[in-house]
C-alpha cells in the first residue's frame, strides 16, 4: 500500500492529465458514433451542437431550455425536467468536482493544446494583472445569471416592458465558442455562420463569431483564456465545497515558496498565499493538481476523495519529477 | 365546402361511401381554423400540439378539403373508419371531434416517435371501387425526453399500417432526426405503397403553400422525388425563418380488379391517398458563412493587434504581484 502511495504521489501529473484529457475528448466528442451517451447534464462543454459525435451534452444547453418556462409551470410537472436535470448535473459534479475542467472538458483540452502550440511556436504568454483578474473573474457569474434569466424572461413577459426576442432563447450557446469549435472536430462547420433573419439573431451570431476570433487569439497567448469567463465554472463553483474530491492545504507546512502559484494556469494566488483555509478550491481552480505536483513540502498540498488522500505533495515525488524533467 | 355526391348532408350514417365520392381531395392538417383554437396549441417539434391530462401531448388533426394548402376549407368530420398507430405499432384510438369551425380527430401521443392516423373509405361507383385514404404522419418529440441516438434512429424509419390499402410515405433523409424539417429548395421524396408494396405508375402530385404544383409518375420503386419550391419572398424586416408553410401530396392510381362490395360489382379499382406536411425557409436563405468568417477574422486580427500593442507598451510583462510576506 505504502509503495503504491509512493508511486502515485511520484507520477508526472501533467503527462497523466494530457492522456486523460485526450481520452475524455474522444469520449465526449466522438463516442456518439458508437451510440455512447452520458446524458445531457454533464458539467463540461461537451457541446450539444455536435450532433453526430457527442457522447454526452453540456448541462448549460438543457438548463437554458428548462428555464424557458412560464412562472406557473415552475410548480407543475414541467419543472420536473429542471429538477432532474439539476440533480444529475449535481451528481456528476459531486464526484469529480472542478477536476471536470482540468481533466475532462473538451474545450479546456483544446485550450491546453493551444498553449502547447504556443510553446512550440516560442511565443510569449500573457497574464492578467491582479486588478484585471479580480474584475474579469466576475464576468462568468454575470453570464450565468443572464443565461438563466433571459430564457425565463422570454417565457414570462412583463406588461409594459419590451418582450425579449425568441432568438435569445439559448443566449449563452449563441455566443459560446464551443458551439463552433467542438462540432468542427467532426467536420461540421454549420455553426460558423451569421444569421440574418432578425436583428437579434444577427447581433447574437456576430457576437458569437467575434468571440470565436478572440478565443483563438486569447487561448494562444493566455493559458485557459476562456475558462476565466466560463459560466459552467461559475455554476460548478457554487457547489464545489460540498463535492467529494477536494484540494486541501496544510498551512503549517507551507513555506510560501510560491512554486504552486507559478505553475498554476489559472493564476490562483491564494494557493500560495492562504495558509489559513484547509480546503482551497477557488472558483477558477480546475483541479489540475499541478500545484500539488510542484509543492516540495511533505503533505502540504493534497487532493482527497471523501477525506482519503489520492494525490499528495511529497519530497520524494517532487524530486522524482524534478529528475525526470532534468533528464528530458 | 367540397361537393359530396350522395346524401352527405342529410344522412350522416351514409357518410362513409360519400367520403369516397368527394371530388375534392381531403387531408388532415394540425393548423387550427381560428385564432381561438390556435391559442390552445403549443409549438413542438413535429408541429402544433395541445397539452392533455398529466402533461401528455395531444394531437388535433382537422379535416380539410381542396388542393390549395393555404386556403383549403375545414370540414365537419364525417363518419368513417379511423385507424391510428403509435411509434411501436401500438394501436391508438383517435376520438373524432366536431366544432363549429370544423372537425377531425384527436389522440394522445405519450411516446416519442411517429404516429400514423388514417381516415379510410370505400365505395363502388360506376363499376369502379373507389378507395380513399387520408393519412397524417405526426411526430411527437420533446427535448425533455432526451436525444438518445440509438433510440431516435430506431424510430425514424417510416412505417405502413397493416390493412391500409394505399398510402403515401415520406422518405427519410440519411441524417434525419427528430429535429429535422423539410426546407424550401431541398429534395423531398415519397413512396406510393399498396400494403407495403411499391406501386409503379402512380400519379403523385405535390402542391406548395402558394399553389405551386408538380406531378411525378412513380417508377417500379414507387418513388416520387420533388425539389421543394422556394416560394416565400418578403421584405427583409418581415422575414421569418420560423415561418411554417404547408404542402400537400396527392397520389392516385387505377388497376383492374374484379369483385363486389355490398352487392355492387366492380371491374377496376381506383385508389387515392393524401398526406400533408410542413416546410420552412432553408438555412442558406438567411445564414452566411462568408460574413461569419469575416467577423471572426476581423475579431482575431483586432485581438492580435491589441496584444501586440499591449506588449509593445509593457516591456516587462512578467507578473508583478508579490506575496504578502508579513501575513
Ligand atoms: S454552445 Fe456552449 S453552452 Fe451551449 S451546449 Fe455547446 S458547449 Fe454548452
Ligand atoms: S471552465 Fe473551461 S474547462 Fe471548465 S467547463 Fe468551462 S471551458 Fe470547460
Ligand atoms: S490551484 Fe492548483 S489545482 Fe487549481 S488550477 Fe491552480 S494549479 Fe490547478
Amino acid at each position: 500500500m505504502k509503495r503504491l502511495r509512493a508511486f502515485v504521489n511520484g507520477v508526472d501529473i501533467q503527462r497523466f492529465r494530457t492522456w486523460f484529457q485526450l481520452f475524455a475528448f474522444v469520449l465526449l466528442v466522438y463516442s456518439g458514433y458508437l451510440y455512447i451517451d452520458l446524458g445531457n447534464s454533464l458539467p463540461v462543454f461537451a457541446c450539444g451542437f455536435n450532433d453526430a459525435g457527442r457522447g454526452g451534452v453540456c448541462y448549460l444547453l438543457p438548463l437554458q431550455h428548462q428555464t424557458h418556462i412560464p412562472w406557473e409551470s415552475l410548480f407543475s410537472w414541467r419543472a420536473l425536467g429542471l429538477v432532474t436535470g439539476f440533480l444529475t448535473f449535481f451528481a456528476w459534479l459531486l464526484v469529480l468536482n472542478k477536476a471536470w475542467c482540468g481533466y475532462v472538458c473538451p474545450l479546456g483540452a483544446i485550450q491546453d493544446w493551444m498553449t502547447a502550440l504556443r510553446r512550440r511556436l516560442r511565443l510569449r504568454y500573457s497574464v492578467y494583472s491582479l486588478e484585471s483578474f479580480t474584475r474579469l473573474k466576475k464576468v462568468k457569474y454575470i453570464l450565468l445569471v443572464l443565461l438563466i434569466l433571459i430564457p425565463f424572461a422570454i417565457s414570462n413577459p412583463v406588461e409594459g416592458l419590451p418582450h425579449v426576442p425568441e432568438d435569445m432563447a439559448t443566449p449563452f450557446c449563441t455566443i459560446c465558442p464551443a458551439r463552433m469549435v467542438i462540432p468542427a472536430f467532426t467536420g461540421d462547420f454549420s455553426q460558423w455562420t451569421l444569421d440574418f433573419s432578425t436583428v437579434t439573431a444577427l447581433v447574437m451570431t456576430s457576437l458569437g463569431m467575434a468571440i470565436l476570433g478572440i478565443f483563438f487569439v486569447g487561448a494562444l497567448v493566455n493559458k485557459r483564456f476562456f475558462c476565466f469567463f466560463c459560466p459552467m465554472s461559475a455554476l460548478q463553483a457554487l457547489f464545489s465545497n460540498i463535492a467529494l474530491l477536494k484540494l486541501r492545504k496544510d498551512g503549517d507546512k507551507c513555506t510560501r515558496c510560491g512554486d504552486c502559484y507559478r505553475v498554476c494556469d489559472m493564476q490562483i494566488k491564494a494557493i500560495a498565499d492562504d495558509v489559513e483555509r484547509k480546503i482551497l478550491i477557488e472558483d477558477d481552480c480546475m483541479m489540475c493538481l499541478k500545484c500539488v505536483a510542484a509543492c516540495p513540502e511533505e503533505g502540504c498540498l493534497k487532493a482527497t476523495f471523501m477525506g482519503i488522500p489520492v494525490y499528495e505533495a511529497t519530497e520524494e515525488g517532487f524530486f522524482r519529477r524534478q529528475q525526470r524533467r532534468g533528464g528530458e | 365546402m367540397p361537393e359530396f355526391r350522395g346524401a352527405l348532408p342529410l344522412a350522416p350514417l351514409l357518410l362513409l361511401p360519400a367520403l369516397a365520392a368527394a371530388t375534392e381531395p381531403l387531408w388532415f392538417s394540425d393548423l387550427p381554423p381560428t385564432a381561438e383554437w390556435t391559442e390552445k396549441t403549443l409549438r413542438a417539434h413535429g408541429g402544433l400540439v395541445e397539452r392533455g391530462r398529466g402533461g401528455v401531448s395531444v394531437k388535433r388533426l382537422w379535416l380539410r378539403a381542396g388542393d390549395d394548402p393555404a386556403h383549403a376549407s375545414y370540414l365537419p368530420m364525417p363518419a368513417g373508419e379511423v385507424v391510428a398507430e403509435g411509434p411501436e405499432r401500438e394501436p391508438v384510438a383517435p376520438k373524432p371531434f366536431s366544432a363549429e369551425a370544423g372537425g377531425g380527430i384527436r389522440f394522445e401521443m405519450p411516446e416519442e416517435g411517429f404516429y400514423n392516423a388514417y381516415l379510410l373509405s370505400r365505395e363502388v361507383r360506376d363499376g369502379t371501387l373507389e378507395t380513399r385514404v387520408v393519412k397524417a404522419e405526426v411526430l411527437m418529440h420533446s427535448c425533455a425526453n432526451g436525444h438518445d441516438r440509438r433510440f431516435t434512429e430506431g424510430r425514424m424509419p417510416p412505417r405502413v399500417t397493416a390493412g391500409v390499402p394505399f398510402e403515401l410515405v415520406r422518405e427519410r433523409k440519411p441524417d434525419e432526426d427528430f429535429h429535422s424539417r423539410a426546407a424550401s429548395g431541398e429534395p423531398i421524396a415519397f413512396l406510393a405503397l399498396n400494403q407495403g408494396e411499391p406501386v409503379a405508375g402512380a400519379e403523385v402530385r405535390l402542391i406548395s403553400n402558394t399553389g405551386w404544383g408538380k406531378t411525378v409518375i412513380t417508377g417500379p420503386d414507387g418513388r416520387a422525388e420533388f425539389r421543394m419550391v422556394r416560394d416565400y419572398f418578403t421584405d427583409w424586416p418581415e422575414f421569418d425563418k420560423r415561418r411554417r408553410q404547408d404542402y400537400l401530396v396527392l397520389a392516385e392510381y387505377r388497376r383492374p380488379l374484379e369483385g363486389e362490395l355490398d352487392g355492387r360489382p366492380y371491374a377496376q379499382a381506383h385508389y387515392s391517398a393524401t398526406l400533408a406536411g410542413t416546410y420552412y425557409p432553408a438555412e442558406p436563405e438567411y445564414q452566411s458563412y462568408l460574413y461569419g468568417l469575416g467577423v471572426m477574422l476581423l475579431a482575431a486580427t483586432l485581438s492580435v493587434g491589441g496584444v501586440y500593442h499591449y506588449r509593445l507598451r509593457q516591456r516587462r510583462p512578467e507578473r508583478r504581484e508579490t506575496f504578502d510576506e508579513k501575513a
